[in-house]
């Protein structure tokens, strides 16, 4: 393991990436955006704003002109009920994070996770 | 998590003769300020999304499903991230699980709002209702299974959310949203 795993506090930031492609005509991400992957991911991959800034989680996207970032304070995210927020860091990210959802095919976390997100770049 | 097979109880705010008869004015008075149409512009934004608090005519219901079918044309992979096309079958149960709430709305004389219409990534297709009070979203799951899961609350409060069967009667999940 390149980096140690720490506790994140709940008042940080988490930054997540939104393709253009989940956000609406009105500049809101929609609900998808909210999705764990569909490859049996545990939840939603995120950045810790301690290590990442927002332009570094867009340019890590594969067509960074293409993505938008919002923001979620960890604090919001872990009230939501069955969802956790841990530092996940890998080699080439230290600021790695994960929401784990225990029951991602609840619609309750994708909802409350979408209104507790604001924009810090985009919408694209 | 509770799974709702039943009808909830009528809002308390309707008459108590008529369950499917809710007053006009309610629905001017609070929420037809805001009307758009729910058009979709030229670019490569796929999501259909009118004005979330709008009540409106049955043709923008349908010209929301019109704007909509442009999530068939999603190919493998359209986040980037790995996100598969639509379900064809899972769009068409979403789009008739809409059709038959308009219809309520056309019986019963009062208005189903315009709900997004968006995709997910597992290629599920959610509509997903964002009103004053209360907010819904029901995913259409891309697999043949009758099931369709829910959640709805009034700003985090008076959850509901379960599975329902799209091949039955759901009336009152639009009924509980009005």
């Amino acid at each position: 393991m390149c980096w140690s795993k720490e506790e994140i506090p709940n008042s940080d930031g988490l930054l997540l990436r939104v393709h253009k492609q989940y956000v609406d005509n009105d500049g809101e991400p929609n609900l998808g955006a909210f999705s764990p992957k569909p490859d049996g991911a545990p939840g939603l991959s995120v950045n810790w704003e301690k290590y990442a800034t927002a332009e570094e989680t867009r340019q890590a996207a594969h067509r960074p002109h293409l993505n938008g970032v919002v923001r979620l304070i960890t604090g919001d995210v872990r009230f939501i009920p069955n969802t956790a927020v841990e530092h996940e860091p890998v080699c080439d990210n230290r600021a790695h994070s994960e929401i784990v959802v225990s029951s991602p095919e609840d619609d309750e976390h994708r909802l409350k996770l979408k209104r507790r997100a604001a924009w810090v770049i985009g919408p694209p | 998590m509770a799974t709702y097979a039943l009808q909830l109880p009528v809002r308390r705010t309707l008459p108590a003769h008529s369950k499917h008869k809710i007053p006009t004015k309610t629905f001017v008075a609070g929420y037809l300020t805001d009307v758009v149409p729910a058009s979709v512009n030229g670019d490569a934004q796929l999501a259909c999304a009118p004005s979330r608090e709008s009540y409106s005519s049955r043709d923008q219901v349908e010209a929301a499903i019109r704007d909509s079918a442009r999530l068939l044309q999603l190919k493998a992979n359209w986040d980037d991230e790995g996100a598969r096309p639509v379900d064809h079958r899972s769009y068409s149960r979403a789009i008739d699980f809409l059709r038959r709430g308009d219809s309520i709305r056309i019986l019963g004389g009062a208005s189903l709002p315009v709900p997004r219409i968006s995709a997910c990534n597992d290629g599920s297709v959610d509509l997903h209702w964002n009103l004053p009070k209360r907010e819904l979203v029901v995913n259409i799951p891309a697999t043949d299974q009758a099931f369709a899961t829910f959640y709805g609350d009034e700003r985090e409060d008076n959850p509901i959310k379960g599975k329902i069967s799209l091949d039955s009667d759901q009336s009152w999940l639009f009924h509980w949203l009005a």
